[in-house]
């Protein structure tokens, strides 16, 4: 009897494609919105990780006692050589040591403020892959300067070209250098290209006087090993994961996600409107003939399933086309990506990758599909109810 | 014998009060019969059909088919007895229209729970004439042909009972004739019981047996 019931429930859907086609256009969308709404939100949160992961802390970093947590501040008279016993434990990892300063970079009568990094050039790109980088000139081996490729564009400077750098050292005092610009760098992490000029580790040090570096960054093998790492070399210096630097990021997420869903539901409460609407027009029309099958022997619960099963399979077709939809749209900006370079350019010293893909995952595509369906056979309680109610004696003298 | 009604009574609430559809109504059929409940509009036909059609219970008396008193019965099991043991034939067909003939005939057994044979729902509507017409759907066909596949679902099943509610009202009068020839047919051939509500001629002129009602009482039983 099921199978008969959805197969009359299903050629039941074809009466009125048209009105049907309708109702289930706001599913339609609700699912895909449903879809691509969180395949960003997720891609944003993966984007967020790898971009600091990949430019800014690896997966472990560590910073002496007391060090400021924020990357825009970045004093240098708390500074000390790494301890012994630190070294010990970064052996068997792939680490990097850098030095954070402030700076003032200095071009003719022009000047702009910036964060120097002091890198070491044969370590540095194995925490911090350069993969993804556009880069004019090439990285100094041991003397050189390579600037953000937004802060250049605001100095009109270039590979080739020297500037000065103003610093106060770990002392107090004023400190200046004269330093030829090797590379433009694009790494499109707006935090970097927008403030960032770096040079060699020793550079670094002896331009600022700084006894040591102000972190070590860690890369891991996988993701998951950060904690235990971190926790293993959380001692003379304060380790911090990836998500320690990310959270407020990812903060932020959660209420989009929050306002994602909210929108959702409202969308998805007119097309239950919608729905309900339409399987009660059908019932009003079909009452001669509920009252046939009644009275033949049908029961309350099998008209109620008839109907229930008819918008849930409305539910469910419109919930494959708006889960098609969704998914085919956030297959393709998965793998092609969303531009945020306008975001970039507005000076942000958000830690983002400015190319934003989609993260493409089967659950949400599966979930939004279900979601449809189950918001569809909701709707169609009431006018199913409404139907089994029917008393067939009535029913089948209806005009 | 297969109905017995004993003093049936039917009152529905109207307003404050109340009215009697039927009154006092007692009444013997016999399996085999071809009969007709006739009189105006509001005499008490069409209630009285639904009693014995087990789609309605009464307020007094009792409804016996084949022993079993229906007053005692649930609503479920009232639709199960429809289901099993009696037949539909309405005024407007009340066809399923998205289903071939073949499938509405099909949806009798279904809900008799009977197996879906095919075969027996085919050779239903051969034996009204629908040979050709199995595959079409109801709006394919005309007025007199969608009441031969009602028959042939009501049929299907061979139930004790088949219950026609004016199975002529929407039929020109050829095809009335038609059918109610095809009707007496299957009365005779099937032995099936038919109890129709009527006023129309043709059927009066076909039923062995009239119960005249007025005014919700058996006003006389013709012959």
């Amino acid at each position: 009897m099921t199978g008969f019931l959805v197969g009359l429930a299903l050629k039941n859907l074809f009466r009125n494609v048209r009105r049907n086609l309708i109702s289930g256009v706001a599913v339609i969308w609700g699912v895909a919105l449903m879809i691509l709404g969180y395949g960003f939100i997720d891609g944003l949160d993966e984007n967020i990780i790898r971009t600091e992961i990949d430019t800014l802390s690896g997966h472990v970093m560590l910073r002496p006692q007391g060090y400021p947590e924020s990357s825009l501040s970045a004093p240098v008279d708390m500074l000390e050589p790494l301890p012994q016993e630190l070294l010990a434990g970064l052996a068997e990892h792939t680490w990097t040591q850098r030095l954070r300063f402030d700076v003032r970079l200095v071009s003719g009568p022009e000047s702009i403020r910036a964060m120097g990094v002091g890198f070491e050039p044969l370590r540095d790109p194995q925490v911090f892959p350069r993969d993804g980088y556009d880069l004019k000139g090439a990285w100094p081996e041991q003397r050189g300067l390579v600037v953000g490729s937004r802060l250049a564009r605001l100095l009109e400077v270039g590979p080739g070209e020297v500037v000065v750098l103003q610093v106060r050292t770990s002392a107090g005092s004023i400190n200046a250098l004269s330093i030829e610009i090797s590379g433009v760098v694009t790494t499109h992490n707006p935090a970097i290209d927008n403030f960032v000029v770096l040079l060699p580790l020793d550079q670094a040090m002896s331009l600022v006087q700084a006894p040591g570096p102000s972190e070590v960054s860690i890369r891991l093998p996988r993701r998951g090993q950060a904690d235990a790492v971190a926790a293993q070399l959380d001692g003379a210096w304060a380790a911090h994961t990836y998500m320690d630097a990310a959270r407020d990021m990812i903060a932020l997420n959660v209420a989009r996600r929050k306002a994602l869903g909210f929108l959702v539901l409202m969308i998805m409460a007119i097309a239950a409107t919608g729905i309900a609407n339409t399987v009660i027009m059908a019932t009003y029309e079909r009452v001669r003939e509920v009252g046939a099958l009644a009275a033949m022997g049908m029961t309350p619960g099998q008209v109620r399933a008839m109907f229930l099963l008819e918008g849930a399979a409305l539910g469910l077709i419109a919930g494959t086309l708006g889960a098609a939809l969704g998914a085919g749209a956030n297959y393709y900006f998965s793998t092609s990506g969303v531009s945020l370079d306008a975001l970039a350019e507005s000076g942000s010293a958000v830690t983002f990758s400015t190319t934003l893909y989609s993260a493409f995952r089967w659950g949400p595509v599966l979930g939004g599909l279900a979601f449809g369906a189950l918001v569809a056979a909701l709707a169609s309680i009431y006018p199913a109810n409404h139907a089994a109610n029917l008393d067939p004696a009535v029913a089948v003298r209806t005009d | 014998m297969l109905l017995k009604l004993d003093r049936v009574g039917k009152r529905y609430p109207m307003g404050g009060g109340h009215v009697d559809a039927l009154k006092d109504v007692s009444l013997e059929i016999q399996a085999g019969e071809f009969l007709a409940f006739a009189g105006p509009s509001g005499s008490g036909k069409t209630t009285l059909l639904n009693l014995v059609g087990c789609l309605d219970t009464p307020s007094s008396g009792s409804i016996q088919l084949d022993g079993q008193d229906l007053g005692r019965m649930s609503r479920g099991q009232l639709g199960q007895l429809r289901a099993a043991r009696i037949g539909f034939v309405f005024q407007s067909f009340n066809l399923i229209p998205v289903l071939s003939a073949l499938e509405n005939v099909e949806v009798a057994l279904r809900l008799g729970g009977l197996p879906a044979d095919l075969d027996r729902c085919e050779q239903a509507l051969v034996d009204v004439g629908l040979k050709e017409q199995l595959h079409k759907r109801p709006n394919q066909m005309s007025g007199g042909q969608q009441q031969r596949v009602a028959i042939a679902r009501a049929l299907v099943k061979q139930p004790a009972l088949v219950i026609a509610d004016e199975p002529t009202a929407n039929l020109d009068s050829h095809n009335g004739e038609a059918v109610l020839d095809l009707m007496r047919a299957l009365n005779e051939d099937k032995g099936a019981t038919f109890l129709f509500s009527t006023h129309d001629s043709i059927v009066l002129d076909r039923v062995r047996r009239t119960v005249w009602l007025r005014d919700g009482v058996v006003q006389k039983i013709e012959p």
